[in-house]
């Protein structure tokens, strides 16, 4: 018997140029306001003079196996699927911001507008119709590669289990999915 | 960003005056309940009234107020604001009982039954404790902030709980003149717990900043926050010059000298007050802008 699958991401940073299409994908498909972002790119520097690289790194709900969002939840709106995604039921959410200062990722935001949180949620209704999620299929450098980390024969799992690929801030404890390569 | 605004402030300080009023309270009139009625009467009358003003700014401070309600639904283990929503709620429930238990008339006639007059006060004793320590717990818990995430905060919230309801006691005391006539033995006692109270604040500041100093990079970066700008000047100032030092100088001094001085404790009773208020309004800003270090 095949397993469920659990969706995880590779996030290459060493194939990413910084051209913010994928956050520009992100708002079209969650159709967010500008100021909000499920999604961003950001800047860091990595080892010590002169053995450094500077890299841009994409950043986004890491859609954790321990997530934090979900254990501080005062009324079970965040809750984690069997998939794998974090997800958020925006009936349940009473805008407590508690699950944004929880998150170390800042990966959550608030629309004042409707008042519940919201954020990545991999694009599952696209996933589950059979296609990628947004930044995944617009990105033009193939830095993001996604699939079910369950099966093994997938590129994810093949990766996910490799040398190549860390996962961000795992000293917290979070065990997010998505893996990251960074030289 | 800033997600918790001073509504949270003032919340985390008016649970404190409550929780802090109904331990002193409790715990005077277990070690001589005739000697020091004036306090226990007074932390009686204090405590149920400041945590529903901060209740109400709580619920305020929700996106969707209209749905506060879910946290009475819901009991979450994992989460302390859920356990701390509960919490908060039967504290309501038993001050109002105990705050009648002490009015000079017996509205709940419970005076011939001892039983249910030492569950209140159990009750009280657990629940006061509950309130003054979660309020920390909230924002110690979150590994995602370095201000928040080390056990001295709930330790140094606690302290600074009782301290405020000390100073809470004091200054309505002072106000009302309520049994000034013999009033020498409770002064003595509220100097005595005061002084040691600030000792215990000072000692727990001390371990906070050296402990976030000589930590992490991400609790030195954090700490870095809370030293530089505005928040160094209330911190340093408004906190513990303010709120400890010269509250503890003038503790000693009383005790020491025997003195005795209505508007000497008056001023160190609001100090003291301030200073609870400026410590939560700098841990709660600060805390929220220091992110743990990732990379």
């Amino acid at each position: 018997m095949t397993k469920s699958p659990k969706w995880a991401m590779i996030i290459d940073t060493t194939k990413c140029v910084g051209c913010f299409a994928c956050v520009a994908a992100c708002h079209n498909q969650n159709d967010l306001e500008l100021t909000e972002h499920f999604n961003r790119v950001e800047e860091q520097e990595f080892g010590t003079f002169p053995n450094f690289s500077r890299r841009f790194v994409p950043m986004q709900c890491q859609h954790c196996d321990n997530p934090p969002c979900v254990g501080v939840c005062p009324t079970g709106a965040s809750y984690k699927r069997t998939d794998g995604v974090v997800a958020i039921d925006a009936q349940r959410c009473i805008g407590c911001k508690y699950c944004i200062l929880s998150c170390p990722y800042n990966a959550r935001t608030i629309n004042r507008a409707h008042g519940y949180v919201h954020k990545c949620s991999f694009c599952i209704s696209l996933v589950e119709s059979g296609s990628m999620p947004a930044c995944v299929s617009t990105c033009p450098t193939g830095v993001r590669i996604f699939g079910d980390i369950n099966d093994p024969g997938s590129e994810v799992a093949k990766l996910a289990h490799s040398k190549k690929t860390s996962r961000i801030g795992k000293d917290l404890n979070t065990m997010p999915s998505i893996y990251y390569i960074i030289e | 960003m800033i997600y918790w605004s001073h509504y949270i402030t003032f919340y985390l300080f008016s649970a404190g005056i409550s929780a802090g009023a109904m331990i002193v309270s409790l715990t005077s009139g277990f070690i001589n309940r005739n000697k020091y009625e004036r306090i226990v009467r007074m932390g009686a009358y204090i405590a149920p009234f400041p945590i529903m003003a901060g209740m109400a700014l709580l619920i305020v401070d929700l996106e969707r107020p209209q749905m506060f309600w879910l946290l009475l639904t819901t009991f979450k283990y994992s989460s302390i604001m859920s356990v701390g929503a509960w919490i908060i709620s039967l504290f309501s429930i038993v001050s109002i009982l105990y705050f009648m238990l002490n009015l000079p008339k017996d509205y709940l006639r419970l005076s011939s039954m001892a039983r249910a007059i030492t569950m209140i006060k159990s009750a009280g004793f657990v629940l006061s404790t509950s309130v003054a320590l979660y309020t920390g717990l909230l924002l110690s818990t979150l590994a995602a902030r370095p201000l928040w995430n080390t056990p001295i905060i709930p330790v140094l919230l606690f302290i600074s709980a009782v301290l405020d309801g000390l100073a809470a006691i004091s200054l309505v005391l002072l106000l009302t003149q309520i049994g000034r006539k013999d009033a020498s033995a409770s002064d003595k006692f509220m100097h005595t717990v005061d002084f040691m109270l600030l000792y215990l604040l000072s000692l727990a500041t001390v371990v906070f900043l050296v402990g976030m100093g000589r930590s992490t990079q991400s609790a030195a970066s954090a700490l870095g926050i809370v030293m530089s700008g505005r928040f160094g000047a209330l911190f340093w100032f408004g906190f513990v010059a303010a709120g400890v030092a010269i509250p503890l100088i003038a503790a000693a001094y009383r005790l020491l000298m025997k003195r005795q001085g209505q508007w000497f404790d008056f001023i160190t009773a609001s100090l003291a007050l301030m200073g609870g208020y400026i410590l939560r309004s700098v841990i709660i800003e600060a805390g929220q802008t220091a992110q743990a270090v990732l990379y």
